[in-house]
């Protein structure tokens, strides 16, 4: 199925053309959409059910990628999940949703609403990995209503082959004190997409946003974060983790949005970015936007090549070019990579990027 | 603390009185509003352009017409070009002694105070009412060193015409945007600069542009050429009284930086605030030569000014210092854009934006270096003040990177006044109000020190007649 999905991960706030980053379109070759056959159904913690009816304030969550994206998954999903976190309840035991996409898996769309209740616990993992080379295709969409003094927490873990196309579109809606964490750890893909939309709309809710991402031979990425502080004394921060290889390139657009009356809003936004090859490019556009006097924004970025004097050190230890590399790409994504729970699953990513490298 | 009290009442615009003086002269010669081929012919014939310039013309008139408005930015649905008046010729002739120039235009910058700044501080002053230059002067000793220093139509037909035509809109071609294709249509006075190698003019030259006609469009070229080790620093100064109708200035501004040379291109705008400012500057740096710009957006109704820097030659540099101050009404979407093409390129951009009593500030920068840019280094840093929460901050910057030897750093903060700030300053007898417009004042700082002290002073005045509109 020729699928042709246009005004994906558009700016806020659109700027110069020729700069190519206002937003993108996902042009891809889907393969046919089957029913899955052995769909993934992980024990649920106690106090988190399957959701028994959706409520209406899921259709209107605003999502990172845009609508296209959303409506795509809509219409096409074979896969997902609906949970529910009990008031008072819960759990921070992950609830692990992976799919193994191959010449026989070769499309999983997977629509995911998470509706954690007041002072409710969820912890969730969705990965997607493959065993073979074929041509395959992956589209989520995750909307996620945190009530009040919620705590929810989405792990993202993307390690698909070299010929996949993929995207994770997450959009969430925070209330009061409600506290939201969202990591995703883009690896693998030949076209890899992401991105959240979230909307502090409770006093002092908080939101959490960690993206790695690793690009080599050919890969592109392009992820689009819009936090908007709505209501006052939210907080949020975002960061960001990228190695670039070979000819691959990315886009990254982070935007703050401090809405008028979001008094005593933190925001704070950092993305690195180390280059290891003159042909990859690397496209970053940081946003804050600001109609409100009382707050506090900040972004960041640096982008630039090895540190070469770390080179020399570590070079001077005994270790040769390609081991020092792979110490410095590990210890770049060490931060984000600690935020993942559970130890299996960070040897699992350890062992992947490793092989990556050894592949460069 | 009486005095501050009574000070501290409302005032509703700040006082722009010696901006606003109207003149009342008729023009000598204007056109019809709105844009035709007939309306081009008539200018290009009314300045005696050379043939190549009227085609030039006419071409860029079509490119205006197949070229749409830009998809991004302030709206400038108010601007409708249909009315506007693009060129006016002042009854006057370009007189290189103040004496001639005839007195109402005289006592209109006497009013702003440039024959006074030629006096005391400038080598050189060119002064352009509506379309036309009506003074140009330069000191005797600069032009003894091979300084020219003219108004564009003198340069388009004089000695220096091939140059002239070597560079015009080369760097900004009309295809550029949409602004730029009616620049090339209907432009009409500037300033020529050339520095000959090697000189280096100590004191700076200056070229102030006023727009007096109601609804008009004024569309100013300034081409400078800065020779191999030379150095020049170039003041722009803009004004006009506020009219009850949309003016439109689309200037554009040609820098050409050789090996080795020095450009330093200061600009204090203060357009009246019915003024659509969509204004084009672009500078090219040869091996080892340097752009400095210093640009002040005060003025303007919606203001889009984005100077561009090509760091062409290997070792070359660019610093970009700029303030924007956005009061009620006011839309400026302002920052800068640097290509880094040569090897070890380096750029710096720090800007300040401050809002106000719901005026808007964008701050907008893209900085792109190419693969063959080795080594290069940029930084940007934007900070934006809030003063209160009627008005908008927003921060747009891009960063395009394509080469892995590249040190890239960018910053941007966004926050409000400190209230301990005020307060100590108040507990030391300031009122709240000085207390502000003390700590903007500081907060502008960066840039008002790279500015010469003249235009320093000039610039915390209009900081400080913004402060005091503010709501106490």
């Amino acid at each position: 199925m020729k699928t042709s999905l246009q005004n994906i991960n558009a700016l806020p706030m659109r700027t110069w053309r020729w700069l190519g980053v206002n937003d993108t379109v996902i042009e891809a070759e889907v393969p046919a959409i089957a029913p899955l056959a052995n769909l993934p159904n992980p024990t649920l913690p106690t106090g988190i059910a399957p959701l028994a009816s959706l409520p209406a304030q899921f259709n209107t969550i605003a999502t990172g990628m845009g609508a296209a994206a959303k409506n795509f998954v809509l219409e096409h999903k074979n896969a997902g999940a609906a949970l529910h976190a009990a008031a008072q309840n819960g759990s921070d035991t992950p609830i692990i949703y992976a799919y193994n996409l191959n010449a026989n898996t070769p499309a999983v769309v997977d629509n995911t609403e998470i509706l954690a209740e007041e002072n409710s616990q969820i912890v969730v993992v969705q990965i997607v990995t493959s065993t073979d080379d074929a041509p395959v295709f992956h589209a989520g969409l995750t909307r996620i209503v945190a009530k009040a003094g919620a705590s929810v927490k989405v792990v993202q873990l993307q390690m698909l082959n070299n010929d996949a196309t993929h995207f994770n579109n997450v959009g969430v809606w925070a209330d009061e004190r409600a506290n939201v964490e969202l990591v995703q750890i883009e690896l693998g893909s030949k076209r890899a997409l992401a991105g959240c939309h979230s909307v502090l709309a409770g006093y002092k809710a908080h939101m959490d946003i960690s993206t790695a991402y690793f690009g080599s031979g050919q890969r592109s990425q392009d992820f689009n974060y819009v936090t908007q502080h709505i209501a006052p004394a939210t907080t949020s921060e975002m960061q960001a983790a990228g190695a670039l290889f070979d000819d691959s390139e990315k886009i990254y657009r982070g935007t703050i949005d401090f809405v008028k009356g979001a008094a005593r809003a933190v925001g704070h936004e950092q993305e690195n970015v180390l280059l290891f090859s003159k042909n990859a490019r690397c496209r970053s556009v940081p946003l804050i936007l600001c109609g409100e006097e009382n707050v506090e924004g900040q972004h960041a970025a640096t982008i630039g090549k090895v540190d070469e004097a770390k080179m020399f050190y570590l070079n001077s230890r005994g270790l040769n070019e390609e081991e020092a590399k792979r110490i410095m790409v590990e210890a770049q994504f060490a931060p984000l990579l600690a935020k993942v729970p559970l130890e299996d699953l960070r040897e699992e990513i350890a062992a992947y990027l490793a092989e990556r490298m050894q592949a460069l | 603390m009486n005095a501050f009290d009574q000070e501290k009442t409302q005032i509703d615009d700040v006082d722009r009185s010696m901006y606003e003086q109207k003149g009342t002269m008729a023009p000598k010669f204007e056109v019809a509003s709105g844009l035709t081929p007939e309306i081009i012919e008539t200018i290009s014939r009314e300045k005696n352009d050379p043939d190549w310039m009227r085609e030039f013309r006419l071409k860029s008139l079509e490119t205006y017409k197949n070229t749409p408005l830009p998809s991004w930015g302030p709206s400038l649905d108010g601007l409708d070009i249909d009315n506007i008046v693009t060129y006016v010729r002042p009854d006057s002739n370009m007189e290189a002694s103040w004496d001639d120039v005839p007195d109402e235009i005289k006592d209109t910058f006497e009013k702003l105070g440039i024959p006074e700044a030629e006096r005391t501080s400038l080598a050189g002053v060119g002064a352009q009412y509506d379309s036309e230059v009506v003074y140009h002067n330069v000191r005797e000793e600069v032009a003894a060193q091979g300084v020219v220093y003219t108004d564009m139509e003198s340069a388009l037909t004089g000695e220096y015409a091939d140059l002239v035509k070597k560079h015009f809109m080369k760097l900004i071609p009309p295809t550029d945007h949409k602004f730029a294709a009616l620049h090339g249509a209907v432009w009409s006075g500037g300033s020529f600069v050339y520095v000959p190698a090697g000189v280096k003019l100590d004191i700076p030259l200056q070229s102030y542009f006023r727009l007096n006609a109601k609804g008009a469009g004024q569309f100013e070229h300034t081409l400078i050429i800065v020779e191999k080790d030379a150095y020049l620093h170039f003041i722009e100064g803009c004004s006009a009284p506020k009219y009850n109708v949309a003016n439109l200035h689309a200037g554009a501004v040609e820098l050409y930086v050789a090996e080795g040379a020095r450009l330093r291109y200061s600009t204090i705008e203060n357009w009246s605030k019915n003024m659509y400012n969509l204004n084009t500057k672009r500078a090219v740096v040869e091996k080892g030569g340097a752009i400095e710009w210093v640009s002040g957006s005060f003025g303007s109704h919606t203001g889009c000014l984005y100077p561009m820097s090509i760091l062409k030659g290997d070792d070359a540099r660019m610093e970009f210092t700029g303030i924007t101050f956005a009061g009620n009404g006011q839309e400026l979407d302002t920052g800068a854009k640097v290509a880094h093409v040569g090897a070890n390129t380096s750029s710096r951009i720090s800007t300040k934006s401050i809002s106000k009593d719901g005026g808007s500030s964008t701050f907008r920068s893209s900085v792109t270096v190419a693969p063959g840019a080795h080594g290069s280094k940029a930084s940007v840093s934007c900070e934006s003040l809030m003063l209160d929460s009627e008005s908008r901050a927003d921060t747009l910057p891009a960063m395009d990177i394509r080469n892995d030897d590249a040190d890239i750093g960018h910053e941007a903060k966004i926050g409000r006044i400190s209230e301990q700030a005020i307060f100590y300053l108040m507990s030391r007898g300031l009122s709240e109000d000085d207390a502000k417009a003390m700590i903007v004042s500081g907060f502008a700082e960066p840039i008002s020190k790279e500015l010469p002290l003249e235009y320093a002073v000039e610039m915390n005045n209009l900081i400080r007649l913004e402060m005091k509109g503010s709501i106490g």
